[in-house]
């Protein structure tokens, strides 16, 4: 019986060893002015100072933030006119739009940009700005997270009742979607376009083969000072590991809140 | 009548399939046919896909890929188990502690995650020069640039992504199940092989699958830890369209869809053996 207490708690000790050490380290050696003995020679906020003073950091971030709206509100609407469609009239359809959502679970980062580039890059249409492209490609990204966030809504606020309700009361289709269902569905947006901001934030791959160097975000500005002094890197590492955090608790309280 | 009103009624649809269609089925389409052409000629060609297998470049890069997404896989999934299993035995409190760090290490990836390790196990990274300061050399043993570090850093993203995915399935084990198999007197390992796993094996293959499918797209890891020196698929696909030497779009299209296909083709199986493995409980 004490053994079978004890294993548990090994596991998870380890584990969280392991999974926090290369945070930690990270934090600590973003203070340390070098660290090569067995402790650090010295502790300093001057790579502290020196990026937050840095004159690209704020635009990165805000950049970062920018090309995420075009995409949320993109896969938003076309998710809910989809999915409000099948839940309403067609429940028979919801399955296939899902094998669509899913796709990009296992279609991402190289495998969904290069064949994009392959085919828009350099042709008349619109399509071969790479804004647009790298917009089209978050859009199609961030396809699952959506749907599962607006079709947990759907299926939890009895979208049938609510509208048969509506009517009986003399309410319009169109009058009835906006001023019942959708607010009744803004968590579940929320939630969702939170975790394909997270998405967007956190992703190097698409921008790198699309934008290149042409749209800093500040995955891009992490990856061109690699070359500088580690500590620096430490820092802007540790901002953007924060940034991540916030919107992931954020939508963590939700989703757990809607639960109980 | 009933005709034009459904059809209006379809009309929502259009935008999701407009999407679908413009970035994900038309592009794919016409890498395939890309990856049938010649270059330069374009005729139909089966060259291209000959030359993965017979080409030792792209030999060595599909081997390499396959080597390091499956091993970080397999070995991900076992400690993402026993995570899960752990976690399951604490209480509601502890649950959630653990499930909060698992949470915020699942943020931790790509270049973020790159640097860390470069902190930590680089050539001048705080281990190594510790280790060093009380003599002994770690590159001896270990290197990160190189498969070992690739594939430490690989496991680290897989853990959390496995055991956020497994913690769900084992609250589907009720511990009714383990009472009755505990009044027959079964021992807790015979418990686990012939009922528990028997129930996780459908969570455990979609696990597979989706960490299979994440480690062979990786990309910013790769790129900046061993960048030539070890050749791996999605480096090798992107430098053909962006590289600074003239582009092979159609080698190129041939290594994508390649790499595409050994994607689908694990899942493809996982799905084979949960469906296989689901008519075999309805007969028994």
């Amino acid at each position: 019986m004490k053994r079978k207490k004890k294993f548990p708690y090994i596991v998870l000790t380890l584990a969280c060893i392991f999974l926090l050490i290369p945070f930690i380290a990270t934090l600590l050696y973003s203070f340390t002015v070098g660290w090569t003995k067995l402790m650090p020679s010295g502790w300093t906020l001057k790579y502290w100072g020196q990026a937050f003073t840095e004159p690209d950091l704020w635009p990165a971030i805000l950049r970062g933030v920018l090309i995420s709206i075009p995409p949320i509100l993109i896969c938003n609407v076309v998710v809910i006119l989809a999915l409000y469609t099948s839940v309403v009239h067609y429940p028979k359809l919801e399955k296939y739009i899902q094998m669509i959502c899913m796709v990009p679970n296992s279609l991402k980062g190289v495998t969904i940009a290069i064949p994009i580039l392959a085919l828009y890059a350099g042709t008349p249409t619109i399509f071969s700005n790479r804004m647009v492209m790298l917009v089209c490609i978050y859009s199609i990204s961030i396809l699952p997270f959506v749907y599962q966030g607006i079709r947990n809504n759907l299926h939890g606020i009895n979208v049938r009742q609510l509208l048969e309700a509506a009517e009986i009361l003399g309410a319009g289709k169109l009058y009835a979607f906006i001023r019942i269902i959708l607010p009744n569905m803004l968590s579940g947006i929320l939630v969702s376009s939170l975790l394909a901001l997270s998405i967007v934030f956190g992703d190097f791959a698409i921008i790198k083969i699309i934008a290149g160097n042409k749209f800093e975000t500040i995955q891009m500005l992490l990856y061109n000072s690699r070359l500088i002094v580690l500590q620096y890197q430490c820092v802007i590492v540790i901002i953007m590991f924060t940034a991540t955090l916030i919107i992931s608790q954020i939508v963590f309280k939700f989703q757990n809140k809607k639960k109980g | 009548m009933k005709k034009q009103y459904k059809m209006k009624n379809l009309l929502t649809m259009v935008p999701l399939l407009a999407l679908a269609a413009l970035f994900i089925l038309l592009p794919i389409l016409s890498m395939i046919k890309q990856s049938f052409t010649m270059p330069e000629t374009g005729v139909f060609t089966l060259e291209n896909y000959k030359a993965i297998f017979t080409d030792s470049v792209y030999r060595v890069a599909t081997g390499n890929s396959l080597y390091l997404s499956l091993i970080s896989t397999v070995i991900g999934l076992i400690l993402s188990f026993l995570i899960a299993y752990s976690v399951n035995e604490l209480g509601q409190k502890g649950q959630g502690r653990i499930l909060s760090m698992l949470n915020m290490v699942s943020n931790f990836v790509g270049l973020p995650l790159y640097f860390a390790f470069v902190v930590i196990l680089g050539n001048t990274g705080i281990f190594v020069l510790a280790l060093k300061a009380i003599g002994f050399e770690l590159a001896t043993v270990f290197k990160l640039y190189s498969m070992e570090g690739l594939m430490l850093i690989f496991i680290y993203f897989q853990i959390p992504l496995g055991s956020l995915m497994l913690v769900p399935a084992f609250q589907a084990i009720r511990p009714a199940w383990k009472e009755a198999a505990e009044l027959m007197e079964a021992s807790p390992l015979q418990f686990w092989t012939r009922v528990g796993i028997p129930v996780m094996l459908p969570s455990l293959l979609d696990t597979f699958a989706l960490l299979f499918a994440n480690a062979i797209t990786a990309y910013a890891t790769v790129l900046l830890l061993v960048t030539t020196s070890i050749p791996l698929l999605p480096v090798k696909i992107t430098t053909m369209f962006t590289g600074e030497m003239t582009p092979q779009r159609e080698m190129g299209s041939t290594l994508a869809i390649w790499m595409i296909v050994i994607m689908l083709a694990v899942i493809g199986i996982c799905n084979l053996l949960k469906k296989m493995l689901y008519k075999g409980g309805s007969d028994a």
